[in-house]
């Protein structure tokens, strides 16, 4: 996967807090990746099984649609770290505070 | 702000002021005609339906304009990944066929270009899945729809849609 500013970010965001459920709205919120941009890195993500998904159950949703969710998986929290290991040296990303994704 | 005036700069006023009204009136019913990119199956229809739901009102008119980005992006790219799929599982399916009966989709794919909707055609399937037939015509442009498989093996199908790209007389062919 290509490394860009945005997988950086949606990196970042996802290793703040690698064991909680992930949502579409606020993933894209919380990194700052616009929807247009998030979705395929997400898409690419499951395929590569850095990322697993599973839908809300009713009562969760509570009488709206449930929504899906994403959690980090253990190669993702691997694959994640090391990508953000090696961006925190490249200068294209200078302007990111890597602390966040080492909680 | 900038990023508005950013739009408007470079598509114009009308044409935001046309996005805003429809995107803003109706958010549901634009979303569902973007998603129409997407395959039929695919989770992210009703993933971003379901979140439109969790956005707040006065969001809900940019971030319904930004899914034309994503359904650009990423309903195409799933929208091909699901045909290279189905191509792959046919080619598979395929595979299993023998030559009797390569022969058999290949006469039958000549025999379609003088059909015309409706007309129905009966053959002999010799043990082949009759569900591959119709699977092997859609890839070709053509839709026909099964209508009876009798003990004998032998399936009628009926032709739905000819195939655009026989018009010139250039139906593909499928070999070993």
């Amino acid at each position: 996967m290509r490394t860009t500013y945005a997988l950086i970010q949606l990196a970042l965001a996802l290793l703040s807090a690698p064991r909680e459920r992930h949502w579409g709205y606020e993933l894209s919120k919380q990194s700052g990746v616009r929807s247009g941009a998030m979705y395929p890195r997400l898409r690419q993500m499951l395929e590569l099984g850095w990322l697993s998904d599973g839908w809300e159950t009713p009562e969760e949703s509570t009488g709206r649609p449930p929504r899906r969710y994403y959690l980090v998986t253990d190669d993702g929290v691997r694959e994640l770290g090391a990508l953000l290991g090696r961006a925190q040296f490249d200068p294209r990303f200078r302007g990111l505070d890597f602390n966040l994704g080492m909680a | 702000m900038g990023e508005v005036l950013g739009d408007i700069a470079t598509y114009g006023l009308g044409a935001i002021c046309g996005a805003a009204v429809l995107c803003g009136l109706c958010p549901r019913l634009i979303l569902r005609l973007m998603l129409l990119v997407y395959p039929r199956n695919d989770e992210r229809r009703p993933e971003l339906l379901a979140e439109l739901s969790r956005i707040p009102y006065r969001e809900r008119l940019m971030w319904v304009a930004d899914q034309s980005v994503t359904a650009v992006f990423d309903g195409t790219l799933a929208r091909l990944q699901a045909r290279s799929h189905r191509r792959r599982e046919l080619d598979i399916r395929l595979d299993g066929v023998n030559e009797r009966q390569v022969e058999l989709l290949n006469n039958l794919t000549s025999h379609l270009r003088t059909m015309r909707p409706g007309d129905t055609v009966s053959i002999k399937l010799d043990g082949m899945d009759p569900d591959l037939v119709p699977e092997f015509l859609r890839q070709q442009g053509a839709i026909v729809m099964q209508v009876d498989c009798d003990v004998e093996d032998v399936a009628e199908y009926s032709l739905t849609s000819p195939p655009s790209v026989w018009k010139n007389g250039q139906g593909k062919r499928w070999g070993r």
